[in-house]
């Protein structure tokens, strides 16, 4: 049944993947391909847009319509598409990289602006198809291949970032905690408006590699242990999670309007010659 | 009394991309192209159509691709420091071939420059700015009339061929008024992009069969395919198969330089008595005419060969316009950079004159006359 | 016939309003006009100048090089551009603006009359243009008045007809 589903979406003859063994990415392409099972889209309705890297492949496997742009800059070409045909649902996948180095500032403004597009970050803390380099996410400390004596930068909290900007439904996930990453990933297509979620994953081949982390299930488990629920979180101590990192859901705002929305009586007003 | 209105050039492009039918602009402000982002955020909404002010000029350019693959013609407005931000994504669209319509309103640079002078020093941007090898259409109006004209010419090339069109203005063209009567619309031609014939199962967006432009479905309308600017085959996936890159590379290629007899556009004033010819463009036409008017009635006659369609090089016009002339002289807002091109072409029975400034003004006629009279 | 006519001072005259009127009153009139405006990164306060361009055919060269007409309305804009006019060119400038002018020039209180007469200055750049109009004999009163009404909020009507009537009397008296 869960197989079935996900080759429901799935551009079979694409397969197999170009992802490493042990690469969490997979995990997170299924929990959306089962997402947009469970509420029914039409695959003609969906649009599946990235930016580059290894989550840049994403769309490829997807039977929608898909666009594989350039590095940091996939909301911005979702923002034309989604304003030209608010009627398809728009989900962009971004790495750690395109969502907050390069393509910092698309991601804070399409979280202002509210615009109703769904973004995922697939995030491994390293740009894993360049070789291993050290992303903004990249824990302090850490090993890289640009950061060989470890990295001395303050990594982002994406989900702080994207709350501080103004997205109006954000959570964070893990691919091992599958079932929690679907149900968030299907809120976050059913929200109207900015959805956001940081999607904490692995990379064996270069984070793992680097921080010896040997096997890809160890590479796995350090998501077990290192996540732990918002509502957990909230009854420990400072010590406890220090060096943890909080999943759940942190924002579900439905008040605020969304852009396409908004634009559209602008339109109403244009027409009517009122200024 | 006439119908004419005093209008600005670069409200006259924002006309001439309704008129055209663009529905979609994303923009970022920049002088002197701003008042075509104010002037579309005003009219677009007013036929249905969609403004939106981008975090940057990146953005701009990328939103543009996303809204014509969903299916509106789409435009974005710019001048140098934009335009250099915006390459990347120029070549995304060559290499995606999403119809879009780029304009920059040439100011002085480098850098941040002279924001409020005019200049002519983007012709090879527009030519080269972005990587990898590629052929572009650049399109340099000359007076407000024609930036209207030539904004709907830009956008049915783009359309028509798939692939981005540069409409090259500069600071004067863009923020001067003149008289311009916007044409009844029923005398306007209008192109829009192919829509496939062929069903969803059997459509490819890069399809070599269906000739030199394949149809372009709209994102949305049953088609599902995938598009990226990763070398491609004929169904928009990823391939690196040698046989597969050369053929598209040559089919984006051949695709403008064999549709050269819809993109080709010049004017040329020659009677044949000539010796002397000027090659100019731009607001350095305009300058260029009243410097021949000049010469004329000192007795010297003197040709002139005005491209509008710049890139790809009017080379076969060129040649022609040469014939029987001693010596062209090439005065542009620049260092030289497109008397470089009419030097690559012309033998050396021809002496070429270049005329260069550099300084944010504009050439004077009598700058034109004293270098004509002078050598 | 070519006229052209450079209007200079500092941002918030409405200087730039008045070139592109005066431009559209000769369109109106049927005749070719360019206009192009300069200014600095100031968004107000700065050194402006409005150049119109009016002709009986087709203008090739779009700005003005130096002007037939050059009405100073600062000191600065003076430094700036006082010595650009054609040899028979004609130099006009407000005396409350411009002070110590060497070579010819002719004086007309605009800032003054227009403050004593309609108890503003906002209308100063309606009564330049219908002066140059009716001074230099180009642009028919009834254009001028044409080209500001279309520009022009309603409730501002009176006070502008008023300055253009103010004008075109004192380009009258000027003329001789």
């Amino acid at each position: 049944m869960d197989t079935d589903t996900k080759l429901k979406y799935l551009r079979t003859e694409k397969l197999p993947h170009i992802w490493c063994p042990g690469c969490g990415h997979g995990i997170i392409l299924g929990a959306l391909l089962k997402s947009f099972d469970k509420l029914g889209w039409e695959k003609n309705d969906i649009v599946v847009v990235s930016g580059i890297g290894c989550s840049g492949r994403t769309p490829g496997y997807i039977d929608a319509n898909t666009l594989h742009t350039t590095h940091g800059r996939a909301l911005a070409f979702a923002t034309g598409i989604k304003m030209v045909n608010p009627a398809l649902h728009v989900v962009v996948v971004m790495g750690d990289g395109d969502a907050s180095a390069i393509g910092g500032n698309h991601l804070i403004h399409a979280a202002r602006r509210n615009i109703d597009l769904t973004a995922i970050v697939f995030n491994n803390n390293i740009y894993g198809m360049t070789g291993g380099q050290y992303s903004p996410t990249t824990p302090f400390g850490a090993k890289a291949s640009t950061a060989p004596y470890g990295n001395i930068e303050p990594n982002f909290d994406l989900v702080e970032l994207a709350m501080g900007a103004g997205a109006t439904y954000v959570a964070r996930a893990t691919s091992y905690h599958e079932a929690i990453l679907e149900k968030y990933i299907q809120n976050a297509l059913l929200h109207k408006g900015f959805s956001f979620i940081d999607v904490y994953t692995t990379c064996p081949t270069q984070f793992g590699r680097l921080n010896k982390i040997k096997s890809p299930i160890d590479n796995i488990f350090m998501l077990r242990d290192k996540a732990i629920m918002k509502s957990k979180a909230e009854k420990m101590s400072p010590e406890e999670i220090k060096g943890k990192v909080l999943i759940g859901e942190f924002r579900n705002d439905k008040e605020k309007r969304e852009y396409t929305e908004l634009y559209d009586e602008i339109i109403r007003r244009a027409t009517k010659k009122e200024m | 009394m006439s119908n004419a209105k005093l209008v600005q050039g670069d409200i006259a492009c924002a006309m001439g991309a309704i008129d055209a039918g663009c529905r979609f602009f994303a923009g970022y402000p920049i002088t002197p192209a701003s008042d075509i982002a104010e002037e579309m955020s005003k009219l677009l909404p007013m036929v249905g159509g969609k403004f939106i002010q981008m975090e940057d000029e990146i953005a701009s350019m990328a939103a543009i691709i996303g809204g014509s693959l969903a299916g509106a013609k789409s435009m974005t407005a710019t001048s140098g420091p934009g335009f250099s931000l915006k390459q990347e994504n120029l070549g995304f669209a060559i290499m995606a071939e999403i119809p879009t319509v780029v304009v920059n309103v040439q100011r002085g640079g480098p850098s941040t420059g002279l924001p409020t002078l005019p200049s002519q020093s983007d012709m090879m941007q527009a030519r080269w700015g972005t990587h990898g090898d590629h052929e572009i259409i650049a399109i340099i109006p000359y007076t407000v009339e024609e930036v209207y004209y030539e904004t709907i010419r830009a956008f049915n090339l783009a359309e028509m061929l798939r692939t981005p069109v540069i409409l090259l203005m500069d600071e004067v063209i863009g923020h001067m008024s003149e008289n311009f009567k916007r044409p009844d619309k029923s005398k306007i031609e209008i192109i829009n992009r192919k829509f496939p014939t062929k069903t969803p199962e059997e459509y490819f967006p890069y399809d070599e069969n269906e000739g030199l432009v394949p149809p372009l479905a709209p994102f949305g309308k049953g088609y599902r395919y995938h598009v990226t600017g990763l070398a491609h085959d004929k169904t928009g996936f990823p391939s690196t198969h040698e046989e597969s890159v050369k053929r598209l590379m040559e089919r984006m290629r051949d695709k403008i330089l064999n549709n050269r007899a819809i993109i080709d556009k010049c004017d040329i004033r020659k009677e044949g008595n000539e010796e002397i010819g000027i090659f100019a463009y731009g607001s350095s036409a305009r300058t260029s005419i009243e410097a021949i008017d000049n010469l004329k009635e000192k007795g010297i006659d003197v040709a002139l060969m005005r491209p509008v369609t710049i890139w790809p090089f009017p080379k076969e016009q060129l040649l022609e316009f040469a014939k029987g002339l001693k010596k062209i002289v090439v005065p542009e807002m620049n260092f030289g950079q497109i008397v470089g091109e009419v030097k690559k072409y012309l033998s050396d029975d021809v002496e070429i004159i270049p005329l260069n400034k550099y300084t944010g003004r504009l050439i004077t006629p009598e700058e034109i006359v004293d270098k004509i009279l002078e050598g | 016939m070519k006229l052209e006519i450079r209007l200079c001072g500092f941002g918030g005259q409405g200087l730039i309003l008045a070139s592109k009127l005066l431009s559209q009153a000769a369109i109106i009139d049927g005749k070719i006009a360019t206009q192009y405006q300069t200014y600095g990164a100031q968004v107000r306060g700065g050194t402006v100048k409005g150049d119109v361009v009016i002709s009986d055919k087709r203008i090739d060269h779009p700005t003005v090089i130096k002007p037939d007409m050059l009405v100073i309305m600062s000191q600065d804009a003076y430094k700036k551009y006082g010595n650009f006019v054609k040899d028979d060119g004609i130099i006009i400038t407000d005396p409350f603006y411009v002070k110590g002018i060497e070579r010819e020039h002719i004086e007309v209180p605009f800032y003054e009359t227009v403050k004593e007469e309609l108890h503003s200055t906002l209308p100063l750049n309606m009564m330049i243009i219908s002066f140059l109009a009716k001074y230099t004999n180009t642009v028919s009163e009834e254009s001028i008045k044409k080209a500001v009404l279309e520009k022009i909020p309603p409730h501002t009507v009176e006070i502008n007809t008023k300055a253009l009537e103010i004008g075109a009397e004192f380009g009258e008296k000027f003329k001789k």
